[in-house]
């Protein structure tokens, strides 16, 4: 509080307090300036930084969480050419989750009549991703895609479509650029003989084109 | 009395070698970006690396913002007055007596309060150009202005946001309650000075905070932020959390330099009997203020976090439901709080203006103190959609009780101008207006809060002009009004009276038909929150955009008169409207003490009976 | 005398504070503990919405637990002892109880810290967020308190704090028991209830 008696006072003043108008007024003119051109020309401004620098824009994340039986959001929009990274993270306190990516089945007949395997076409064919963050993932599967590693290394195995599998609580980050594949994908986990897909457990991305 | 009279004859006088200050706010600026530049950077580059390595990053941004905000409240004077001598140094922070005093540190409540108005008044404008933006694509069905809908509800959120935080809860209350409360306590200053001057410091660095969000990203949740939805966005939204919290910390350390001041700096004489209504009405507000503002900031805190680490507390697989409980617990007391000191001051200005003895005076205080009480027990009103039919009952109920205190208020002005001369000047004019929109604010209500036609009309233009009559319609033609009041005690100047009287009636009529007319494009099922809309609403928002920009003129007019006249007004004595509560009988000079020696208060200020029985004799204020 | 003197040359002197400021002063404090409560209701509350009762079985009682709250209770006590002994005029016994209480905060904000990044419960679990978003509000009110103890600390020092002039002690007390008190009711009812 004020009546501190900390409060003493230097007595006469060692300096002026009449500081410059000029100054002033021309620095905060300045920032004022620089504050709305940032703010207007923003996607001008870091195109052309980028272009210059020959760097890419970083995208924002996308969050996907994992739980029993879905996934949060169901629905994802990506434009092709951004820069993406999907964090993705098993809610479940229980079970074990995948995230597959593709386009049409394959079937495996069953009493029940044919049962979704998993996906025919593989979205990751091809595609660069770099995988960092990987905390209790208990296996990697990256079939064709071109993987790079920061920070803790999954356990790889072979086998099937790409795949991360996440034990309960375990989470994975995958930045990589959406390739000009344009129109609906699907997502699912295809684990536990495919109940999961089964119950629900998928989703669908819309790629606009670029 | 103060540091400028005392900085001042030593600085005159002195010698021209002392080497010159930085101006405070161009460190504050400078010590801002150096903050924001190494915190930033240790977080983005060294502690919290992501991949792709980019440089800013939510984290990095959050920190690196809280260090700006120090930077910059330690730049603009902090330092010296606050956190040297705290550490056992000597005050070293003279104030010239010039403009200069307005654009650093200060512990002058009356250049804290002009401060204050400067700041909101032009937060007014930005966010007001925001609506004009906002106003100016919703003449076309089709998007025209904006490239893409979010930058639309980006937009929008802004407008909300800077409206609400920094016009709305600030004008009436850090602006001239900062100004004018300690004068009508009959005191040369507010309880706690210092404190004082550092909350106000806060509050440019919100509003700046929350119009450059959009470097950030786009956020379209609107000024509620909403979640999940705040989560699923770019990352503009990081910076409307950490904007509104430094705005609402700037409005939490008013609230609690008013409530004391009320408390401990009354003049000899001023007893709880006869504290003006617009203390009473600032004492309300201060106590919402300080019980809801850090409910609200620890929920917004949590649902930062939630962001940023990240957490799901709040997201799809948590509860979204709990934040918006926790949002609308603090919300529906943030409109009173808006709302209070309007009614407050209609029943300081009408006695005054009516030289009549203020009507049933304890009832307005009761009125006031049980808007305050009630308005902790009705938040779901606004999430009638979200409920068990139920559970709707008990919310309505108390919703639509709200309207017999509120009653009070009318009944006390009402009964006030009841046979009084009264005088009709153009505050009296705004406070007239400002309750017949409150009137209409007020009925539509108490419409929505009935269940039925809250369902219906949720989320349309007829809530949005309802919130808007309460908002624009009572509290900000209050605050035209109180500027026109107390202009004279301000600067010393009086307004032009046709000028102002046509300001008035501009406004008013400009008001009514933009917003009259969205509760009927409401009612057709115009939708807010979108940018583009069926295309059988588009004559009525052409015209409603039409008289919008009219407003927005409007507004621009009184602004440009009250300015005008601040400077080149007719001089007019001490007194001119003959009112009788204490900041009249003062010479305000900022930097110079009101009152020396403090006045003693013989009797009440509303009392305008000729022959008074109790107390006879003139009471001798100064 | 009007606190608007604190840049006149008359507040040279440091003067006591009169029984109405010291009035004033202590409402204000009073003030600042009831707002800064509400944040601690709001934690209480949400935990229970959205976690119910439970515990994990893997929390760690004792670290962001017992340890802090004992360290930060009983830091209050040298801080009245301390405003014992400025009435004495004893100034460096008056030190270094502020300096004893410190330490205890010191330790309280250590032990608080370290269950932040160590923690063997599911950091990412409903209880787990609220858990640690109190271990963090408990954290930054603590370092207020520190800072706090080290401005009178310095103060003391420099000879700024007498006997007529305590107030910096008794506010110390204020923010230093408010924290100690607010995390105890936080630790009670997160971890024990
Ligand atoms: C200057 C005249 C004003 C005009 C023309 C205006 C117009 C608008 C419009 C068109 C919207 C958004 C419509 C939509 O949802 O798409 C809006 C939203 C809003 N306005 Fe204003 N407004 C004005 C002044 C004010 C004032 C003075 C306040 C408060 C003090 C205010 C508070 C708000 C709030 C809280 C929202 C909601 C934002 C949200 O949905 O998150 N407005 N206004
Ligand atoms: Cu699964
Ligand atoms: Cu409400």
């Amino acid at each position: 509080m004020q009546e501190d008696s900390s409060l003493r006072r230097v007595d006469p003043s060692r300096r002026d307090p009449h500081w410059s108008a000029t100054t002033f007024f021309v620095v905060l003119g300045l920032v004022v300036l620089i504050s709305i051109l940032s703010l207007f020309l923003k996607r001008p401004i870091s195109d052309a930084t980028a272009a210059m620098t020959g760097t890419t824009l970083n995208e924002p994340v996308t969050q996907i969480e994992q739980y029993d039986y879905g996934f949060e959001p169901h629905h994802i929009t990506w434009r092709a050419g951004d820069q993406v990274t999907i964090s993705l993270h098993n809610r479940s306190t229980t079970h074990w989750h995948e995230m597959m990516l593709g386009r049409g089945y394959d079937y495996t007949p069953s009493a029940f009549g044919p049962i979704a395997t998993q996906f025919d076409t593989d979205f990751w064919n091809g595609i660069h991703v770099t995988f960092s963050g990987a905390n209790h993932v208990d296996n990697l599967c990256v079939n064709k895609a071109i993987a790079k590693f920061i920070g803790p290394m999954p356990n790889i195995v072979t086998g099937g479509n790409f795949s991360p599998t996440l034990q309960p609580g375990g989470s994975l980050n995958m930045t990589f650029t959406v390739p000009n594949k344009p129109g609906t994908w699907h997502y699912g986990c295809f684990v536990q003989q495919y109940v999961h897909y089964m119950a629900g457990m998928r989703g669908t991305i819309t790629i606009l084109p670029r | 009395m103060s540091a400028n009279a005392a900085g001042l004859s030593g600085v005159d006088t002195a010698n021209r070698q002392r080497r010159r200050i930085a101006p405070p706010v161009i460190r504050g600026l400078l010590w801002a970006a150096i903050g924001f530049l190494v915190f930033n950077t240790l977080v983005s580059q060294v502690i919290d690396r992501q991949p792709y390595d980019p440089f800013v990053t939510r984290v990095s941004a959050t920190v690196g913002w809280a260090a700006a905000v120090i930077g910059w409240l330690l730049g603009v004077g902090a330092w010296e007055v606050i956190v040297r001598p705290f550490f056992g140094h000597p005050v070293e922070w003279d104030i010239p007596n010039d403009w200069r005093r307005y654009f650093m540190f200060s512990t002058d409540h009356k250049v804290v309060g002009l401060q204050y108005i400067f700041t909101t008044t032009g937060s007014f404008l930005l966010a007001g150009l925001a609506a004009m933006m906002m106003r100016m694509e919703l003449m076309n069905a089709k998007l025209w202005v904006f490239t893409n809908p979010g930058a639309y509800l980006t937009t929008v959120g802004i407008h909300g946001t800077v409206m609400m935080f920094s016009v709305g809860t600030v004008a009436l209350v850090g602006g001239f309650a900062n100004y004018f409360i300690p004068l009508m306590m009959g005191s040369n200053s507010s309880a706690y000075p210092r404190m004082s001057g550092l909350s106000h410091w806060l509050l440019p660095a919100g509003i700046a905070t929350v119009f450059l969000s959009p470097l950030l990203g786009q956020w379209t949740t609107g000024w509620r932020a909403y979640a999940p939805l705040s989560g699923q966005d770019p990352s503009g939204i990081v910076f409307y959390y950490l904007g509104v919290f430094a705005m609402t910390t700037s409005s939490l350390l008013v609230a609690i330099n008013l409530t004391a001041t009320i408390i401990f700096n009354r003049a000899p004489g001023l007893t709880w009997n006869r504290l003006p209504m617009f203390g009473w009405g600032i004492l309300a507000v201060s106590l919402l203020t300080i019980i809801w503002v850090p409910e609200i900031q620890m929920t917004f805190i949590i649902s930062l976090l939630n962001l940023i680490v990240p957490f799901s507390l709040f997201e799809q697989t948590g509860s979204p439901l709990t934040y918006m409980e926790s949002f609308w617990l603090f919300g529906h007391p943030e409109v009173y709080i808006i709302v209070v000191p309007a009614f407050a001051l209609w029943q300081e200005i009408i006695p005054v203006m009516g030289q009549k003895t203020l009507f049933a005076r304890q009832w307005g205080v009761l009125g006031l103190v049980f808007v305050m009480l009630f308005s902790g027990l009705v938040w779901a009103h606004h999430m009638f959609t979200n409920m068990r039919n139920s559970e709707m009952l008990p919310f309505s109920f108390f919703t639509e009780m709200i309207s017999i205190p509120t009653g009070f208020s009318y009944l006390v002005v009402l009964g006030t101008l009841w046979g009084a001369r009264l005088k009709f000047s153009t505050p009296t004019l705004f406070v007239l207006m400002s309750m017949f929109n409150f009137l209409i604010g007020g009925i539509t209500g108490v419409l929505l809060a009935d269940p039925v036609i809250n369902l219906q009309t949720h989320d349309t233009f007829f809530v949005l002009s309802h919130f808007h009559y309460t908002v624009i319609g009572s509290m900000v033609f209050t605050w035209l009004a109180a500027a026109y009041y107390w202009l004279p005690k301000l600067s010393g100047r009086m307004y032009n009276e046709t000028l102002g009287k046509l300001g008035a009636i501009w406004v008013f009529i400009a008001f009514n038909s933009a917003f009259g007319q969205m509760f009927f494009v409401g009612l057709r099922g115009m939708n807010r929150w979108v940018a583009v809309y069926p295309q059988y609403l588009q004559n009525m928002n052409f015209s409603i955009s039409m008289f919008a920009f009219l407003l927005g003129l409007g507004f621009l007019f009184n602004f440009v008169h009250i300015t005008w006249m601040w400077n080149k007004g007719k001089p007019v004595g001490q007194n001119p409207w003959n009112g009788k509560t204490l900041e009249w009988f003062g010479t305000p000079k900022p930097g110079i003490a009101t009152f020396s020696p403090l006045p003693h208060v013989e009797t009440g200020f509303y009392d305008y009976s000729e022959n008074t029985p109790p107390t006879p004799s003139p009471p001798k204020r100064m | 005398m009007s606190s608007h003197n604190t840049y006149t040359k008359t507040s040279l002197r440091i003067g006591p504070l009169s029984e109405r400021d010291l009035r004033k002063n202590r409402f204000g404090m009073s003030l600042y503990c009831i707002s800064q409560a509400v944040p601690y209701f709001l934690l209480i509350n949400i935990r229970f919405v959205i976690a119910g009762n439970f515990v994990p079985v893997g929390l760690n009682l004792w670290l962001g637990g017992i340890i802090p709250t004992v360290a930060l209770l009983v830091g209050i006590i040298p801080l009245f002892t301390a405003r014992a002994a400025l009435q004495k005029d004893d100034i460096p016994r008056v030190r270094s109880h502020v300096m004893t209480a410190m330490l205890l905060g010191l330790i309280g904000l250590l032990s608080l810290l370290f269950p932040l990044w160590f923690h063997n419960f599911d950091a990412l679990s409903p209880f787990g967020e609220i858990d640690l978003i109190s271990l963090g509000v408990a954290s930054f009110y603590t370092i207020i308190a520190l800072i706090v103890a080290w401005g009178v600390y310095l103060r003391l020092g420099k000879g700024l704090i007498r006997k007529e002039t305590g107030w910096g002690i008794e506010a110390t007390i204020w923010v230093y028991a408010f924290n100690a008190i607010a995390w105890t009711a936080l630790f009670f009812t997160l971890d024990l209830l």
